[in-house]
């Protein structure tokens, strides 16, 4: 089936009546987990996982897709209203969202990031029709050395993230790296930083070190400090002050479209998701920006870049995952375990042998895509309103959320005193005006570069040389080597190739 | 004030009578509440899916609920240790695999014997391990795998989805077996494991069924061999390692344990509805689709198992030097 008739046949099955009620559920269930902070698409996905072993599995792919690109579109709302990301693929929306809802525009910041999610959405699912099978032939090669080189380029981004010095960032990144090696060593076996505790010998959970880091330490500076929250009531019922204005629009159209292609293309790369494309596209916008001074001060690019992004990143992943069948991030490998207990096993050729099933499930997420802008756009007033309560009430429901996201990963007390622990150095942070995304990232990437760099000098019984020796590697090192000495390279040249915005250097 | 203390005293001797009777008459009426299944890996995951797919006809024969519990960390050691130290009173029961059962006492320091601290229930389904290659490899079964190696002078990479492992452990005994030397390299899932097959990033890998199977029908790759005693109906046309002429049998297993103290007939009682449980039909196609051997051991048998297969593993970790100093 080439794709146009594909398409076609997945929306005649695509509109019936119990696939159509399923994407609408997943759609609203997956804005639900996205708008409230703690509960993220991996919670939302693993609730709902037992009733989708009662329906068939196309309609439960339908489903949790749904969830997975639902989440991408509602977790920016309470990045822009309260500074605490609903996902982790939001956080670099709180720099300018916040800020632009400080100043007033927090309808024009929400607008921009669901018409932005629309636009990355339909971009990463025309993408997922056409070149998927392209993609999965070119990826399939792909080894450690690839995704060494890969995982380096991701962290050296974090260096153009961070706001403060470039020996902060660094320093941070450090510091995500150690804590990214707490747990047995994936080669020898050998405990690391685990004080014989198997709590510890386990790693340590990710996702309640970030919601301790975003989330908890938000909180605590709401209390700490004198100024009363940040929602801006009056200013964001008011609906007319939803829409973008002319200004903001102009600056955001471009940023949207860059961010659609490049977060899909990033999307599909190991370990990717939604989270590194936003964190990209927030890079390459505030790098390429004439007045990179606004960013984090309400920048709407800074907005509508990586909310597009981390949604056509959300589709590039379900590529990987629809066609090699390799789960990149924890959303997929859930999904991936619900194709198996079904008896589909996905490959290369799940759309030669079961055209049903996947060309049903990418008809959908069209659908989906609308579904949500709806849900999204004239709605935004109403899941809005789930952070309406007042201030006092707002900071005990963002903890119990917390909470609540962070022992339903593993239902572990542990990981809620890790998380309440790194609240605290979370917020000491904020105080000596330490970055946390280097931290964030290099957490993230630390594991995945320590394993490859060594998976890869096994197979090159040592020699360093695999990593130039393969192309995509060796482009990928080079462009590594570009972002890490390109300021000293402008420093020789005595003049700026780019302009370097707030890194200072 | 005095009328209130009574009232409470009350309470608590009425409590305390309640709990007495309740232990007494606990075995004829088990189970009397739902009961909780504690799985060792994380939701999603095979071992995971292969309880949740039991509990259901279990809870059905039993005429209570299980509720599977999924406690995770420590490779499945936390898990493990939370159902060893559990009440005895057959209200929470550990799914086990072999990794916490039989590997991981000797890979690190753990607070639960494997043997001591747990009655064996049942052994209910078998986890096989294949080896796979790529497609195109000059190479069709294991023994011309091995011959070609040799002939070549070349020690081949091979994936699993972690040291210590099951996968790795059973390699290590290949390579004795076939007396051909062999580079592991770990990788953090089987079916990482196996796109770096396909991929041509290592010359094989050691993984399971279900990860393999898809790759194999779909001709991007090609199952060397099967470690089990005997084919698996899913891929009837893969000869076991043993066919080949290579002396080895190895793979993992699921089975059910209860603290050590629950009382004889509570155990029978659950062993019993487990092997009913496993006639269960949508169960046994379930099995067969995603390659899930239904294999039945009864306590004892389970038990001895476990401790033959300790012992063998201490043997190879010890000698291998495999445990982390």
């Amino acid at each position: 089936m080439d794709p146009i008739h594909g398409l076609l046949y997945g929306l005649s099955r695509a509109v019936e009546p119990q696939i159509l009620i399923l994407a609408f559920l997943g759609c609203f269930w997956g804005t639900m987990v996205g708008v409230l902070p703690g509960i993220g698409p991996v919670a939302g996905i693993t609730i709902l996982m037992p009733f989708t072993f009662g329906i068939d599995l196309t309609s439960a792919m339908v489903m949790m897709a749904g969830i997975y690109y639902g989440a991408m579109y509602g977790g920016s709302t309470t990045s822009i209203l309260v500074a605490v990301p609903g996902e982790t693929s939001s956080i670099v929306t709180i720099f300018d969202g916040h800020q632009m809802a400080k100043q007033g525009r927090a309808g024009a910041a929400l607008a921009l990031s669901a018409i932005g999610s629309f636009v990355a959405g339909t971009v990463g699912i025309l993408g997922l029709t056409f070149l998927a099978p392209p993609l999965a032939e070119l990826a399939i090669g792909f080894g450690p050395p690839e995704y060494f080189a890969l995982a380096l380029v991701g962290l050296s981004m974090s260096s153009f993230l961070s706001n403060a010095s470039l020996a902060k960032g660094l320093a941070m990144a450090v510091v995500g790296l150690i804590i990214g090696t707490v747990g047995l060593d994936i080669i020898s076996g050998a405990p690391r930083f685990t004080f014989n505790s198997m709590e510890l010998a386990g790693g340590l959970e990710i996702v309640s070190i970030l919601i301790g880091l975003y989330g908890i330490s938000e909180v605590m500076e709401m209390m700490a400090s004198k100024i009363r929250p940040q929602i801006q009531h009056e200013k964001l019922w008011n609906l007319h002050r939803l829409l973008p204005n002319r200004e903001e629009w102009r600056l955001s159209i471009w940023p949207i479209i860059r961010g659609s292609f490049m977060g899909f293309f990033v999307g599909a790369l190991p370990g990717a998701g939604g989270t590194v494309p936003s964190f990209i596209s927030y890079a390459m916008e505030k790098r390429i920006s004439k007045t990179p001074e606004r960013f984090g001060k309400g920048a709407p690019e800074g907005v509508a870049g990586p909310e597009s992004a981390n949604n056509s990143g959300a589709v590039g992943a379900m590529v990987v995952l629809l066609t090699l069948g390799l789960p990149y991030n924890v959303v997929t490998a859930v999904m991936l375990s619900a194709m198996i207990a079904h008896g589909i096993f996905p490959s290369p050729l799940l759309m030669a042998r079961s055209p049903d099933f996947f060309w049903t499930v990418v008809a959908s997420m069209y659908i989906g895509n609308f579904m949500l802008l709806i849900l999204n756009l004239p709605l935004i007033g109403a899941w809005a309103s789930l952070l309406r309560l007042p201030y006092r009430w707002m900071t005990v429901f963002i903890v119990l959320f917390c909470i609540i996201g962070v022992y339903s990963i593993e239902y572990r007390s542990f990981d809620l005193l890790l998380m309440a622990l790194f609240g605290g150095i979370g917020y000491l942070m904020k105080r000596v005006d330490l970055p946390a995304a280097p931290l964030a990232l290099a957490m993230v990437l630390g594991p995945i570069m320590e394993k490859s760099l060594i998976q890869s000098l096994i197979m090159s019984d040592g020699s360093p040389f695999i990593f130039v020796t393969r192309p995509f590697a060796a482009g990928s090192m080079a462009l590594f080597f570009l972002l890490m000495f390109l300021p000293l390279i402008q420093k020789k040249l005595g003049r700026r190739i780019a302009p370097v915005g707030e890194v200072e250097v | 004030m005095k009328k209130n203390q009574h009232r409470v005293l009350l309470g608590i001797l009425s409590l305390v009578f309640i709990a007495a009777f309740g232990s007494q008459s606990q075995a004829a009426s088990y189970p009397a509440r739902d009961v909780t299944m504690i799985i060792t890996w994380g939701a999603g995951g095979t071992s995971d899916l292969s309880c949740r797919q039991l509990a259901d006809p279990l809870g059905k024969i039993l005429g209570k609920s299980i509720i599977p519990l999924n406690v995770v960390g420590g490779s499945g050691a936390i898990g493990m240790n939370q159902g060893a130290h559990a009440r005895p009173d057959g209200y929470t029961l550990t799914f086990c695999t072999s990794g916490p059962t039989v590997i991981q006492p000797w890979m690190q320091k753990v607070t639960y014997n494997p043997v001591k601290d747990f009655i064996p229930v049942a052994q209910v389904f078998g986890e096989y391990l294949v080896v796979v290659a790529k497609a195109d490899a000059p190479y069709k079964n294991l023994k011309e795998m091995v011959d070609y190696f040799k002939k070549a002078g070349k020690a081949p990479k091979f994936a699993t989805p972690g040291a210590g492992s099951n996968n790795h452990l059973s390699m290590v005994l290949m390579s004795k077996a076939t007396g051909l030397a062999m580079t592991h390299v770990p990788f953090s899932s089987s079916a990482e494991g196996v796109n770096a097959v396909i991929g041509g990033n290592v010359d094989f890998a050691s993984t399971e069924p279900p990860s393999a199977v898809g790759p194999y029908k779909e001709g991007r790759a090609t199952i060397l061999a099967i470690l089990s005693a005997q084919r698996l109906d899913l891929i009837k046309d893969i000869p076991t390692v043993k066919e080949q002429g290579i002396d080895l049998v190895f793979g993992g297993w699921n089975g059910i344990l209860a603290p050590k103290g629950t009382p004889k007939d509570i155990i029978d009682k659950l062993a019993e509805a487990a092997k009913k449980a496993l006639e269960n039909e949508s169960l046994i196609k379930n099995s067969a689709t995603v390659g899930r051997p239904i294999e039945f051991l009864s306590g004892p048998e389970f038990g001895e198992r476990i401790k033959r297969e300790l012992a063998r593993n201490g043997e190879i970790i010890k000698a291998e030097g495999l445990a982390p100093k």
